[in-house]
């Protein structure tokens, strides 16, 4: 018991902490695109009809080295500024399966066949999550944005633009602020900033912290031979282990690629280990319990089923190409070489920068936890008519 | 004894003694008090030395050199343990389990490569 609740307490914090810096910085980010974005030329580029925004969105994911957590704020506010969904959910999925370090690491130590059908995966993949997302998932989120006045943050019950009647509040939409070009560069930064940490940050926080609770909760009481015990395996049932696990945990395509390696090594199926490699980045739960509260409810079920039997297909693909005896065959040194090249390419982060935004990212989950209590009493006060609504 | 077996048996040294490092690094990976930079800094030795040892064999004819498949574990567990490097959780390293239990199996793969190096060339 005492070593599950260590188990838990260390997922917990090691996904908070490796991903608190990119969570912070997309957020910087995401404020200013909220602020900047629907009055740019920009804005027209990523919503053009047709596959170039798709494709667009996909390329510029593949070149950022932002885990699935980190990528979370970016994806909701270009949602929020008006950008379609199909690009929106292509370069949420494209950021954290592919990024140079990533093809790289892969080249170096999974071969060329598999960093072929990894870096295919990773654009094909993205590409028709955000073709059945636009065309199937639930546009009605921003909808219900663009019709809300939404200069006001949930702070007060009854002081506020917004009230806590407002069942779209509440239910975790975030308020747009009004596009507005005509002050000054300073105080549209300070807008999109305030933005991005008072209004978007607090309500994706709170829903990554319940996901990363139950992620720490799924490793406490996953055996640490779960690896050997479903990766191992060629089958149709080992390819849907590999591709739940892999959407379920926390993976960083980076530090589970030497994984894969020495899984293939040992005899895996290069399916599976591919299946859970891509899943794994892709997407996990406090990703989705966020995006699930942001972005809509049948976008999210859609994203996360079609990824999975998108990964499984391509599994069995790869398996029919590279089995039976298939084994990664590289030059040592050439490797090393490689491995070099991936880490110089892959930002590290300082001990004091990310105890630092672990630190903010866990105010703003607070302030997020409260924000939600309020509510709360708030509805529950106007349902018994004695809160601010009931007149 | 030949001087390419005099090399090739330096050169098995010089990897028995990186095993020797690699499992000294991965009782640290698991014992959560090692600091981080310190653990990085001793992967980054074993990189170094392996790929020195690794170069320094190039040179010799093919039918003197280290068996290939040694090499390759010792880069995958050069990798695995670079990727232990990262997981830091405040100033110490605490990797989660599944790295650990296939950083231990690597070792044993490795360890028992050398073995059957060490016998071929004796």
């Amino acid at each position: 018991m005492v070593a599950a609740w260590y188990q838990f307490a260390t997922t917990v914090w090691q996904i908070a902490s490796e991903s608190a810096i990119w969570v912070i910085i997309s957020l910087v980010v995401g404020g200013l695109v909220h602020e900047f974005l629907p009055s740019s030329r920009f804005r027209v580029l990523l919503n053009r009809r047709g596959h170039s925004a798709m494709a667009g969105a996909i390329v510029f994911g593949a070149c950022l080295p932002i885990c699935s957590c980190g990528v979370i704020p970016l994806a909701v506010s270009l949602f929020k500024s008006g950008i379609r969904l199909g690009p929106v959910i292509a370069f949420a999925a494209a950021t954290p399966i592919i990024n140079p370090a990533a093809v790289i690491l892969s080249l170096a130590l999974l071969g060329p066949q598999i960093t072929i059908a990894y870096v295919l995966m990773g654009l094909v993949l993205p590409y028709l999550l955000g073709v059945v997302t636009e065309r199937w998932g639930s546009h009605n989120s921003r909808t219900l944005l663009a019709s809300d006045d939404g200069s006001a943050t949930v702070t007060d019950c009854c002081s506020t633009a917004v009230s806590c009647c407002d069942s779209d509040t509440t239910s975790g939409h975030i308020a747009v602020a009004p596009e507005d070009n005509t002050h000054s560069l300073g105080v549209r930064i300070a807008a999109g900033l305030r933005w991005g940490f008072s209004d978007l940050g607090p309500t994706i926080a709170f829903y990554m912290l319940i996901g990363v609770l139950i992620a720490g909760v799924i490793a406490a009481f996953l055996p640490p031979s779960w690896v050997d015990t479903y990766l191992r395996e060629s089958h149709i049932v080992a390819l849907l282990a590999a591709a739940v696990l892999g959407a379920s945990i926390y993976v960083c395509a980076v530090a589970h690629i030497p994984l894969v390696a020495t899984l293939l090594a040992a005899g895996a199926a290069p399916g599976v280990a591919i299946v859970f490699l891509v899943t794994g980045t892709a997407t996990n739960l406090p990703e989705l319990i966020a995006l699930y509260n942001t972005i809509g409810k049948r976008t999210v079920i859609l994203y996360a089923v079609s990824l999975i039997i998108g990964a499984m297909i391509t599994g069995l693909l790869v398996n029919l190409w590279l089995m039976p005896g298939f084994s990664p065959v590289f030059d040592p040194v050439a490797s090393l070489e490689l491995l070099d090249a991936g880490q110089r390419l892959q930002p590290t982060v300082g001990t004091v920068p990310s105890l630092l935004a672990t630190v903010a990212l866990t105010l703003l989950a607070l302030l997020g936890s409260w924000r939600r209590a309020i509510a709360y009493i708030g509805r529950r006060r106007s349902s018994t008519g004695g809160g601010c609504c009931s007149d | 004894m030949p001087l390419a077996s005099e090399q090739q048996h330096q050169a098995l040294t010089r990897l028995e003694e990186l095993d020797l490092l690699s499992q000294g690094l991965i009782r640290k990976a698991g014992d959560g008090a090692t600091p981080a930079h310190i653990f990085r800094v001793e992967t980054r030795m074993y990189r170094e030395l392996l790929r020195q040892t690794m170069l320094t064999d190039r040179q010799r004819t093919e039918a003197e050199q280290l068996p290939q498949n040694l090499l390759l574990e010792m880069v995958r567990l050069s990798a695995l343990l670079h990727a232990a490097a990262d997981c830091k959780t405040g100033y110490v390293i605490i990797c989660p389990p599944d790295l650990m239990s296939q950083l231990r199996l690597q070792q044993a793969k490795v360890s028992q490569a050398l073995l059957l190096a060490r016998g071929k060339v004796e």
